[in-house]
């Protein structure tokens, strides 16, 4: 019933101080399945950044991380009332008492309300950019409706409410490496479950319904800092018209020292060992035994975390 | 002692508070203290603290600086672009954000345009948002660094408010070092003697309106070597 964790990549207790930074980075594929709106400091379209002569969609990795950190807060609030302080809210930190909860000692915490306390994130997220190329004229106009469901109101005049957006288009793919630095297993658990379990991005995404589909390509673990950039890969590593796979594996063979560990779905790359694919069946809540694996091990992880962050005071 | 200078390539865009307020800007020569922490936490073992309270939480420290085994420069601007801007965010402590699509409160943002006197007392929009100017993809730096273990041929580390700037960086000639006077004198506390010495050694002084922004530009790599280092190392 219980999980089997790395000896490498992983801590094996939370702690505040920390000399090693041993780290595990996720090799996320963000498939589009969906016309979805990254929208930045443009109200109606992504930022963009241009490679060669190429532009490509440039997004921020904290509108990934936001949505994950609520799918994690809806998990812990559902598997055990005990987990999130009841009157935590997310983005409205009191106190660190009422604020500790698995979600903010692995993504980070600052506690700007009744109490200084900053907690740093373990998960990094960096900015990532689609693989194809981001069509600026691509614009879709929309006119809004009246209560009627038509664009004419009772006396028939027409609706003068339009909007427009450009939207990045399915078939477009965001690679993404999520990294964890310093993390625990049940850390490592915890955002898996996040990245398996989201499917909603981007603005509007209330009213669009599923429009991402997230893929964990792979696993790269390190005794030290694991990270990759979404950027190098694009610029250095990828033309238009290559095979994505292959050029993920060319760049991690490329840039790996010696002491990582990859396993995955790439060239070169291993494959994924016994204790991963059972790690990814509980994250995305496959196995039977999915809620009491995961129940147990955050308890023990925000024990852990309590007894190093509150009985110091 | 080994040498090593590197030119790096930034892979995402990298913002950074070179000066706060209203407006977050990144100028283009990224500081020493930084890059100490970037490296340090990857290549040397420097302990990173994964929560603060009270204190500690909101005034930096940086006294743990002068008890490592290494030392860089300033990263030196070689081929930069600073036209990256996102209107967001309130307080960069917080996770929580702010997007704009009224071009008024851009402006206002970005200081092109006037703003209420009393930002406190203007509305929600005001006393929250931040402008953040930041360094595009593409840009590169070099820097060196003097340290007891060889550094890879190719390091790799983040920088910047959340850790956005990916930088890869890759071995090459030295061409003219910039040295950090905070770092100098605060952290590893020369003195103004030496630092005096070290102004006359170098091609120009460059002042900045933070502590922090005040670099000594070209000195003669000689005189770093043979007076700075065994003070600071």
């Amino acid at each position: 019933m219980t999980l089997e964790y790395p000896d490498k990549g992983l801590v094996e207790s939370f702690d505040i101080y920390r000399k090693e930074k041993p780290s595990v980075t996720l090799v996320v594929k963000r498939d589009v399945t969906e016309p979805t709106l990254f929208r930045n400091s443009n109200h109606d379209r992504a930022e963009t950044q241009e490679f060669g002569d190429k532009l490509h969609a440039q997004v921020n990795g904290e509108k990934f991380t936001s949505k994950e950190r609520l799918t994690g807060l809806a998990l812990l609030r559902g598997l055990d009332e005990e987990f999130v302080h009841e009157e935590y809210a997310y983005n409205e930190p009191e106190t660190l008492e009422k604020s500790l909860n698995v979600g903010t000692i692995t993504y980070g915490l600052a506690g700007t309300g009744d109490q200084d306390f900053a907690i740093k994130s373990r998960v990094v997220e960096g900015y990532t950019y689609t693989t194809d190329e981001y069509d600026l004229m691509n614009k879709e106009t929309r006119n809004a409706v009246y209560e009627s469901g038509t664009m004419r109101n009772e006396d028939g005049g027409q609706s003068e409410a339009l909007f427009d957006f450009v939207k990045v288009q399915p078939g477009n793919d965001l690679v993404h490496f999520v990294t964890l630095e310093a993390a625990t297993g049940p850390m490592l658990l915890y955002v898996l479950h996040n990245i398996l379990n989201t499917g909603k991005y981007g603005a509007r995404e209330t009213r669009t319904g599923r429009n991402i589909r997230n893929d964990v390509l792979g696993i790269i673990l390190g005794n030290h800092d694991t990270s990759l950039s979404t950027g190098e890969l694009l610029m250095e590593y990828h033309d238009e018209g290559d095979d994505l796979r292959a050029s993920i594996g060319e760049y991690v063979s490329d840039v790996s020292r010696t002491d990582w560990d990859v396993y995955g779905d790439f060239e070169d790359a291993n494959d994924a060992p016994d204790w991963f694919e059972r790690l990814q069946a509980v994250a995305a809540r496959e196995a039977d035994d999915a809620d009491e694996v995961l129940r147990e091990e955050f308890e023990s992880l925000l024990e852990g975390a309590k007894s190093k962050l509150l009985d110091d005071d | 002692m080994i040498e090593q200078t590197f030119e790096a390539t930034l892979y995402a865009p990298l913002f950074y508070s070179s000066s706060e307020g209203r407006a977050i800007r990144t100028q283009p020569t990224l500081s020493a203290t930084a890059l100490m922490h970037a490296l340090g936490y990857r290549y040397f073992g420097m302990e990173k603290r994964y929560a603060e309270l009270g204190d500690e939480a909101t005034s930096p420290d940086y006294s743990h600086l002068a008890d490592t085994s290494f030392f860089v420069t300033d990263m030196r601007p070689v081929a930069v672009q600073t036209d990256e801007r996102t209107f967001r965010s309130t307080d960069f402590r917080s996770e929580r954000h702010f997007t704009t699509n009224d071009p008024d409160i851009a402006d206002q943002v970005a200081g092109t345009k006037s703003v209420p006197s009393v930002l406190e007392n203007s509305g929600a929009a005001y006393q929250t948002m931040r402008n953040y100017v930041g360094i595009t993809p593409g840009s590169t730096f070099e820097f060196t660094v003097w340290s007891e273990d060889e550094l890879p041929d190719r390091p790799f580390f983040r920088m910047g408010i959340k850790q956005t700037g990916e930088i890869r960086a890759k071995t090459s000639d030295l061409d003219t070092l910039v040295l950090n006077k905070y770092l100098l004198s605060e952290v590893y506390g020369l003195s103004d003697e030496l630092l005096a010495k070290l102004m006359e050694r170098s091609q120009s002084f460059k002042r900045g309106n933070d502590p922090r922004l005040q670099h000594f530009v070209g000195p003669d790599p000689g005189f770093v070597r043979d007076w700075i280092l065994p003070e600071v190392l």
